[in-house]
């Protein structure tokens, strides 16, 4: 399934509770949807770095298991942007199925 | 060269040394745990060529770095004043007389030149706030262009303000945008006596053939519609370009010596063109627009006669020899 819009979303609720790297973040989101959301992992990080860029999400590196990883964690301002991508997804889904439901 | 190679050298094509490096480790890092895990990982990764457009968008490129100390640090830039002179020039000597309304639509143009010697765009919030003027400025001269000129004149202008102006703001908006988050660049591996515009150039010679044809192209279509308003001005300069443009690509004149004589013919060729119909009694303020346009050439072959000049032919790259 397509993922377009809203990997940001989910990128977000990803790294809610923890920092974490690009791989481990791709896993977590194709596990928990259990794998019906699928994403080309090359497009992860670009999302990370728009993330970033926007003052979403920081990153830094760690030495782990004899090598470096770059683990991205939630700002602040990543946390609102979070709150306000739930709700809008609520809206639309609420809408989307409310029309579905009436077809 | 393995898949992972051949994949990152997709993702990071015309990216900025300092961004190459940094999706490089973190694609390794990516497909070291994934072989661990066992998967497919090139696989899983996508295409490249949409990464590559995705990064673009959030990384600074090879030619935004390059850009980017010029941003950062801006002069007053002569040059610029000269190329606004010079087509203000072209603009008042052209064949349809300066009417009254030409001078508040001249005005309405060269105010913004002003406006950036007094608010150059050196920080963030300067370059956002120069993409809302070089809008406003946009329409400002499209609506004095209609009330004083007509709708075609103003649709012309109000393309080439819009190409021009605006879209190179955003270039520098995005530009800052990317310095902002921390992202860094290195400059240029200049030779000792070049200065780094001219570096820019260089490279931009050694690399650039598909923005130097998008420029052309672009210049054609201004000129081609130049031709419907002001033929007399503007179609001699098209017709010259073209054969310059033609002539450049099929005449074989990649050696010191041949690609002298190409440039005596060059610009024997547009003196003569510019001169000669004075000799048969043509008007000579449609002439002076074509002598115009060719300062206007001159004045951009002036950093290609500079380097030239200090590099030894054996560095040139083929597109300086012409």
């Amino acid at each position: 399934m397509n993922l377009r819009g809203t990997l940001p979303t989910l990128i977000l609720e990803a790294i809610e509770r923890h920092p974490d790297h690009g791989y481990s973040i791709a896993q977590r989101i194709k596990q928990r949807s259990s794998g019906v959301l699928d994403f080309k992992e090359g497009t992860l990080y670009p999302a990370l770095h728009k993330l970033e860029m926007e003052g979403a999400v920081e990153s830094y590196e760690e030495f782990e298991a004899g090598r470096t990883r770059r683990y991205y964690r939630i700002t602040r301002a990543g946390r609102a942007e979070l709150a306000q991508g739930r709700k809008e997804w609520s809206q639309v889904s609420r809408a989307v199925t409310l029309i579905l439901n009436k077809a | 060269m393995n898949s992972l190679e051949q994949w990152l050298a997709g993702a990071t094509r015309g990216l900025s040394a300092e961004s190459a490096a940094r999706i490089r480790a973190e694609i390794q890092q990516h497909y070291d745990s994934a072989c661990e895990a066992g998967d497919d990982a090139i696989a899983a990764l996508g295409d490249p060529r949409a990464a590559n457009r995705a990064y673009r968008k959030v990384l600074l490129t090879e030619s935004e770095a390059m850009l980017a100390p010029v941003l950062t640090q801006p002069k007053r830039s002569l040059r610029s004043v000269l190329v606004i002179g010079l087509l203000a020039s072209l603009w008042l000597l052209s064949p349809v007389r300066p009417d009254p309304g030409s001078w508040p639509v001249l005005a309405a143009i060269l105010s913004l030149t002003a406006v950036y010697w007094l608010y150059p765009a050196k920080t963030l919030e300067r370059s956002r706030a120069w993409v809302f003027i070089h809008g406003i400025w946009t329409v400002l001269v499209v609506a004095i262009s209609v009330w004083y000129r007509g709708w075609m004149y103003a649709l012309f202008l109000g393309a080439v303000c819009f190409w021009v102006g605006w879209v190179s703001s955003y270039r520098r908006f995005s530009i800052f945008r990317k310095l902002a988050a921390g992202q860094t660049f290195s400059l240029l591996p200049e030779e000792p006596p070049l200065t780094h515009a001219e570096a820019m150039y260089l490279h931009a010679l050694q690399n650039g053939e598909r923005y130097e044809n998008a420029s052309i192209a672009c210049l054609f279509v201004m000129l081609a519609a130049g031709s419907f308003v002001l033929p007399a001005t503007c179609l001699p300069a098209a017709i010259w370009m073209a054969g310059d443009f033609l002539a450049r690509r099929i005449l074989p004149i990649y050696t010191e010596e041949r690609s002298r004589w190409f440039r005596i013919a060059r610009w024997t060729t547009m003196a003569a063109a510019a001169v000669l119909p004075l000799l048969y009694g043509a008007h000579v303020l449609p002439l002076l627009g074509a002598v115009w346009l060719a300062s206007f050439f001159l004045l951009f072959d002036l950093r290609r006669i500079a380097l030239r000049r200090k590099l030894p032919a054996s560095k040139w790259p083929q597109r300086l020899y012409c």
